[in-house]
């Protein structure tokens, strides 16, 4: 499998010699001096205009800490890159600005740095929106226009930012090797179309635009651990779903079918379900009940077309003359429109239509930014929903069975219904030693499923029902085993007050919302 | 006696330190002959074993391994070497580990060219001991027994011995320093084992251990960082022989059950138990086990066997002392025999008696297969079905992708104790071999089957009932999919014949497990 590393340089802290400096000034000017020979005029002349336009941006970030999730991390330094568009606005990555809790914009050329706050947030396709609110920022700019459509294969790009911490723009030239729809590293859990360059983009490079003919065809986002020469960009028509979905004042994210499909190409599994042998179309296997066609269609369904475009028994649709899988349909419609679809059931085939409104779904497990984490203590332990950053925290944890069960959760929640009657695993994510919970540590990364008497099914849930111990005790109970965890409600409550002091712990509680599961 | 053997080692390490200290070298080399002088057993010909005769031999082992993923493939044969000990006339004990995944299996007097064929008798992997038969007659009447010990204990002195290449025997000094019950690496079960100091660096598995005029134990590892060796003593291979002697070879008995300590207070407060009343907490209760229908979770365990258990878990034996509670129930008693136990539950003190069953790793729904037995397995259309084990999980190499992996991973570690009927397994499709008769599955692997033609299945012998009776497999039924593989039946005969060429596969089903109900 291929992994995607975020090329951000929030992480880059690369001194950059005064050598460098000048190399790269000469190599700059070099590939100027190339692109006005190799370009027609009209593009040679837009380079400046595209110098004008592309931005410097240095962000302060603070993560939050999951295992001590009362408190942040380190700030950390960086800096990525973006370009102005129209509206006065920066596009860059999301993964450049995620978690920051201070944004300077600089332009290429310019001494000043402007604050910049975020605007609009898209984790689920790595891009943002930052605005600068001093007019003196956008002087002589002028907003970078994109192209209309995917580039094709072999067309040469060249992207612009500042890797590598660099304070003076670069520019690399390559080709478009590959359009595909791939996994964004970002919030690891969303695919979308990418277009590989053969370009080299390094850390920095991130929310720098790839550009065809001074048209922008992509946002430079991610690249390829141990691989040479092979960059991702966001395309145009992933920014473009972008921009659009934000032009109410909101960011809604990608709809999501919730539909797992089965290969139809066997011709005894054709003839099971009853297909003509070339008609194409895919079996639904699995139904995802946060997905927009959840209750819409039924497993054994076959989806033959989708909005009038034949489904091959791969797959795959064949758009503007590339092979895309047929989900990049859906990626092209808004939240709250519709999609059609001609679907062979029990051999009769129907056209359905599903609207594209699925509700929050807190299974996905992307990864969690900007939001402090929710917790919640007693007795020294600990307790916070399952989160992929969660997971991350306890990655190196890895051995440990019940850290394993954790991870199995994060996929299986949904197809194999353990996610019924609940909003939210409830974790016991850490201990804090204390005599109180001195033999508690078995209990670690379990998922609680009863605390005195009550199902558990949300974090909220857990806090209510520590508020009526059973007998004396906090009886806890945890999935997959019948060992209870007791703490003696009275010392638990003393206990708490030396732990809040001993551990510098501001707050015993964090809850986004007073929202408790359904139970 | 004993005592002095221990010097040859210190003899080496002063030797040693002459080399770093060249002034010194003729005065150690005066003291280390004085040493030798003395202690004439540190190194002799191997036919000058006590007594005469053989009593230890070289255990030559060829073995395969199967692949797990293809497992009518097996490995090139690889070498193993060890030793045995002659337990009588024509029967040599060993570790299992040694023989494990054996194809041949040969005896060799230590020194000697000749080697002499031997058969497996029995293996035990749960007490981790082999017995070999000697084929050769003439070879038996070269053999002496060694008498076990009947006495072994903490702060015995002990004599080990092993051979070099040439054959000369080599005996070091050691001392039994701990006896506990753990379970070595290579083993599935914990045992009573014993943890001897000698710093005579054992080469091979094996190696015999004496002491109080017998063998104490055979050496089953050794840490040359830590000078310690682990040993199955004899009371474990006195057992073992017992079992042997029987009609039919009982494994050792298994309470069926896995407990914790429960020292916190405000725990054995909440099961209402006095203070120093000791007691361990159940956790789970295997099925079809010694203690099924008997114990429940959270049923506190205080007496097993007539021994008052300690909070840590922890009983006084009256041959070892201090030892954890699994010894008193797999290492005291018979399968067959009745045990009288204590509990409390919900508050209340129980008695009960529960008749000791043997628990053979293939009572779990996954099984662990540490002894590597060739998996059973089925190949129709290219499709590859088998039972889940512990050694395929383990066995990584294809990947089925982390999700596929992850969820029966998961699965292991949270059932695999816990069939619902004797028999059940979990049958997976591994893999898929390409051909054009299974287009469109190739990429399925690690999935669990429920049912085929749409009869659920409970093992890989009901798989082959309904493959046979229906002539091939129309349907097969993966779980948490929502739609059926479907296959043509009509191909089956000519795309088994092509797939067993292509792949070579010699045999397209292995079926070898005992019927199960």
């Amino acid at each position: 499998m291929t992994s995607h590393q975020n090329s951000v340089a929030g992480r880059n802290c690369v001194t950059i010699f005064p050598m460098n400096t000048c190399i790269l000034r000469r190599g700059l000017l070099c590939a100027a001096a190339l692109l006005a020979l190799a370009q027609p005029p009209r593009a040679a002349a837009s380079l400046d205009d595209l110098r004008r336009s592309v931005v410097k941006i240095y962000v302060t970030i603070q993560r939050h800490d999951y295992l001590q999730p009362w408190q942040a991390a380190q700030p950390e330094h960086g800096s990525g890159s973006g370009f102005i568009v129209e509206k006065r606005r920066i596009l860059t990555n999301a993964h450049v600005i995620s978690d920051a809790t201070f944004i300077e914009a600089q332009r290429d050329g310019d001494t000043r740095r402007f604050p910049a706050h975020v605007a609009f947030v898209a984790h689920d396709c790595d891009l943002a929106i930052l605005t600068v609110d001093d007019p003196a920022f956008y002087e002589d700019s002028r907003p970078i226009r994109f192209a209309s459509d995917l580039p094709n294969l072999n067309d040469e790009v060249i992207a612009l930012g500042f890797p590598m911490g660099g304070t003076r723009l670069s520019l690399t030239r390559g080709v478009v090797s590959r359009i595909d729809y791939s996994g964004y590293s970002h919030s690891e859990v969303d695919s979308h179309l990418v277009v590989q360059i053969d370009a080299a983009i390094n850390p920095g490079n991130s929310g720098g635009p790839v550009l065809l003919d001074g048209r922008v065809v992509g946002v430079a986002f991610q690249g390829v651990s141990g691989a040479q020469n092979i960059g991702y960009a966001i395309p145009f028509p992933v920014i473009h779903h972008m921009l659009r979905d934000v032009a109410d004042g909101r960011y809604h994210g990608y709809p999501e079918l919730g539909v797992r499909t089965f290969d139809t190409r066997n011709p005894a599994l054709r003839r099971a379900l009853r297909l003509a042998p070339d008609s194409g179309g895919v079996a639904v296997d699995w139904l995802d009940p946060y997905g927009a066609a959840y209750g819409h269609l039924h497993n054994g369904d076959v989806l033959l077309r989708a909005e009038g475009q034949s489904i091959a028994s791969d797959g795959t649709i064949v758009l503007d003359g590339n092979t895309v899988e047929f989900g990049e349909l859906v990626e092209r419609k808004q939240w709250g429109e519709a999609i059609r679809v001609d679907v062979a059931r029990s051999g009769v085939v129907t056209n359905v239509e599903i609207p594209l409104r699925n509700p929050p779904d807190p299974f996905c497990y992307r990864i969690q930014y900007d939001e402090p984490p929710e917790y919640h203590i007693v007795g020294g332990l600990v307790f916070m929903p399952l989160s992929r950053n969660l997971l991350g925290a306890i990655g190196g944890d890895a051995e440990n069975r019940a850290a394993h069960s954790l991870y199995y959760l994060s996929i299986f929640a949904k197809p194999e219904g353990l996610y019924r009657g609940r909003t939210q695993f409830v974790v016991l994510a850490n201990r804090l030693p204390h005599p109180v919970n001195t033999y508690d540590e078995s209990f670690r990364y379990q998922v609680v499923t009863e605390t005195n008497g009550r199902r558990i099914g949300a974090l909220a849930d857990l806090v209510a029902a520590l508020r009526e111990p059973t007998n004396g005790f906090h009886v806890i109970r945890f999935e997959g085993t019948e060992n209870p965890l007791v703490l003696d409600a009275v010392q638990a409550r003393l206990a708490d007050e030396q732990i809040r002091r001993r551990y510098e712990v501001p707050g015993m509680t964090r809850l986004r919302s007073v929202s408790r599961s359904e139970n | 006696m004993f005592h002095n053997l221990h010097k040859p080692g210190r003899a080496r390490s002063l030797w040693r330190a002459g080399f770093r200290r060249r002034g010194d070298l003729p005065r150690y080399l005066a003291l280390g002959l004085a040493l030798v002088l003395v202690m004439p057993s540190i190194i002799c010909a191997a036919a000058e074993t006590p007594g005469g005769g053989v009593q230890v031999v070289d255990v030559l082992v060829t073995c395969q391994t199967s692949d797990e993923h293809m497992p009518w493939r097996l490995s090139r044969p690889q070498f193993r070497q060890g030793y045995g000990v002659v337990i009588d006339a024509g029967r040599v004990l060993t570790t299992e580990e040694l023989i494990r995944q054996a194809t041949l299996v040969e005896l060799r007097q230590p020194g000697q060219a000749v080697k002499h064929a031997a058969t497996i008798r029995q293996v035990d992997p749960r007490l981790a001991v082999a017995l070999l038969a000697v084929d050769d007659p003439a070879f038996c009447r070269e053999l002496v027994p060694v008498a076990l010990a009947t006495n072994v204990a903490r702060g015995a002195r002990t004599r080990i011995v092993q051979y070099d290449d040439s054959g000369l025997r080599q005996e070091g000094a050691g001392r039994i320093v701990e006896i506990g019950v753990e379970a070595l690496p290579s083993a599935p079960a914990a045992v009573l084992t014993l943890r001897v100091l000698s710093d005579l660096r054992v080469q091979n598995p094996g190696a015999p251990v004496y002491g109080d005029g017998g063998l104490a134990g055979i050496m089953m590892r050794y840490d040359a960082q830590h000078q310690t060796g682990f040993v199955l003593p004899a009371p474990v291979l006195a057992r073992f022989l017992r079992a042997v002697s029987e009609p039919v070879y009982l494994a050792p008995p298994s309470g069926g059950f896995r407990w914790t300590p429960l020292v916190d207070a405000a725990k054995r407060r909440y099961f209402s138990l006095p203070g120093e009343s000791g007691g361990v907490q159940v956790l789970d209760v295997f099925s079809n086990a010694t203690v099924s229908g008997t114990l429940k979770p959270n049923d506190i365990l205080l007496r097993w066997d007539g021994f008052a258990i300690d909070e840590q878990g922890f009983y006084q034996d009256p041959d070892y002392g201090r030892t954890r509670l699994s010894h008193a129930i797999e290492g005291r008693r018979r399968a067959g025999e009745r045990v009288p136990i204590e509990f409390v539950r919900e508050g209340r003190l129980q008695q009960a008696e529960v008749a000791l069953r043997p628990r053979n790793d293939e009572d779990a729904l996954i099984p662990e297969n540490t002894i590597g037995a060739p998996p059973d397995y089925l190949v129709e259309e290219g499709l590859v079905l088998r039972e889940l084990t512990g050694r395929y999980l383990r066995s990584g190499g294809r990947s089925g992708g982390p999700s596929a992996g992850l969820r029966l991973s998961h699965l292991y570690l949270a059932r695999s104790e816990q069939p619902a009927c004797v028999g059940d397994r979990i049958v997976i499709l591994s893999g898929v071999l390409p051909d054009p008769a299974n287009v469109g599955y190739q990429e399925l692997r690690d999935e669990i089957v429920t049912a085929v033609n749409g009869e659920p299945v409970r093992n890989l012998r009901d798989v082959a009932r309904v493959v046979d009776r229906d002539r091939g497999i129309r349907q097969l039924t993966l779980e948490g999919r929502g739609v059926d593989m479907v296959l043509d039946p009509a191909q089956r005969n000519e795309a088994n014949t092509r797939i067993a060429q292509s792949y070579r596969i010699p045999d397209l089903r292995r079926l070898t497990a005992e019927a199960r109900p």
